[in-house]
């Protein structure tokens, strides 16, 4: 019995020519945005602790600090409350708290290198996959070109949550041509990628 | 993140059912892009696909116990997500209201030659033009390659039933790109 026994020649060509149909790609950033879903879906289930309570209250106090109207000196008061808040969270909060204090870390407009440094270290050592996610986004909001190329190269060469890969890979579109290249190249050198992120970093690596 | 890269989709569901939602994320990860076109078709609404196909990660993480790991997973991702296509379109009543009846006659002579041309993107507008019910089909056994008995695992139709309504899809596609070929002339 063929595959189907009943088609003509020119249905099958029809078949045949359906396969070639345009591509029609996802919008860029969706395995974050899905990513972000499923946390959403993840923390709604969780019973609310003290440390979801803490952080909600750290991320107020980030959030109410972040304005671009203030004057200098307060909106160098309000950078090293960030910077403290942001510390604290991940120097001693579980997971969920880090999440939302690096989230709000990424969502203040403040751009302060000590910031970044504290961002980096959780892409590069929080053992949660969430809160190197999340940090990576951040960085790609508040970073700026060559402290997120350091920490691209330092997060892509070791890494090995596809996530985040694909999170820092998103970030290389903030780079120059040259030095987005060569990163990708060095990224495509790991012999344990997963075939899709080794696709993304392909087409979107400018190689 | 437990489970690694690298292994099968029959095995990430397997850790996804054992509770390692890592795995989801790689699921995704492999698969939206596949899922995301054949949505982006069937509803001709990419914002719509965007949003439809995280819903599909999501009924796979919700319904994973349901998932017989002796199945072609694939075949039961496209079934969630022609199901979430079609609530989509009894929600949003997208589909083509086009009468059969006043379509051009089939030209073979036409059509030869738009298959012999490649026109993609006229055959592509041809299917958007059709009822969902032919689009569900076409671009499932045609765009993505399923088999026949993966279809109807789609359609949720016996596999007799789902190769007469191929027929009867790709009789309706002929008479459809033919028509707009005309038109364009």
């Amino acid at each position: 019995m063929t595959d189907h026994p009943t088609l003509s020649h020119a249905d099958e060509k029809l078949l045949q020519a359906l396969r070639h149909l345009p591509d029609v790609p996802p919008t860029p950033g969706l395995p974050a945005a899905f990513h972000r879903r499923l946390e959403a879906q993840a923390s709604a289930g969780r019973p609310i602790g003290p440390w979801v309570l803490a952080a909600l209250a750290a991320a107020l106090l980030i959030a109410l600090g972040a304005g671009w109207w203030v004057d200098r000196n307060r909106r160098e008061a309000e950078i090293a409350d960030l910077r403290a808040e942001l510390t604290n969270a991940l120097r001693n909060l579980p997971a969920p708290g880090r999440f939302e204090a690096v989230n709000q870390a990424g969502n203040s407009n403040l751009r302060d290198d000590r910031v970044v440094e504290a961002l980096t270290h959780a892409l590069l050592t929080d053992p949660n996959t969430n809160v190197r996610v999340a940090a990576a986004d951040a960085l790609g909001r508040v970073a700026n070109a060559q402290s997120l190329a350091d920490a691209a190269r330092r997060s892509l060469g070791a890494e090995r949550s596809p996530f985040v890969q694909s999170a820092m890979l998103q970030n290389l579109q903030r780079l120059s041509g040259g030095e987005r290249a060569q990163i990708v190249e060095r990224f495509l050198g790991r012999r344990d990628l997963d075939p899709t992120v080794r696709s993304e970093a392909e087409q979107g690596g400018g190689l | 993140m437990d489970a690694v890269a690298g292994e099968s989709d029959r095995d990430l569901m397997r850790a996804l059912q054992g509770g390692k939602t890592a795995a989801l994320e790689i699921l995704f990860l492999r698969h939206h892009p596949r899922i995301h076109g054949f949505l982006a078709r069937l509803t001709c609404d990419r914002d719509a696909a965007d949003d439809l196909v995280q819903e599909v990660f999501l009924r796979v993480l919700k319904y994973r116990a349901r998932y017989d790991t002796s199945r072609d997973f694939v075949a039961w991702l496209f079934r969630i997500a022609r199901n979430l296509a079609a609530s989509h379109f009894a929600r949003h009543r997208r589909d083509s209201a086009d009468d059969p009846a006043d379509w051009a006659d089939n030209n073979p002579s036409t059509l030869d030659l738009l298959i012999a041309g490649e026109d993609h993107q006229q055959l592509a507008r041809a299917v958007a033009a059709l009822p969902f019910a032919h689009r569900e089909v076409l671009l499932l056994r045609g765009t993505e390659g399923l088999s026949h008995r993966d279809v109807a695992l789609a359609l949720g139709c016996s596999e007799g039933a789902a190769r007469v309504r191929l027929h009867r899809a790709l009789s309706a596609l002929k008479r459809k790109w033919s028509a707009l070929a005309g038109e364009s002339r």
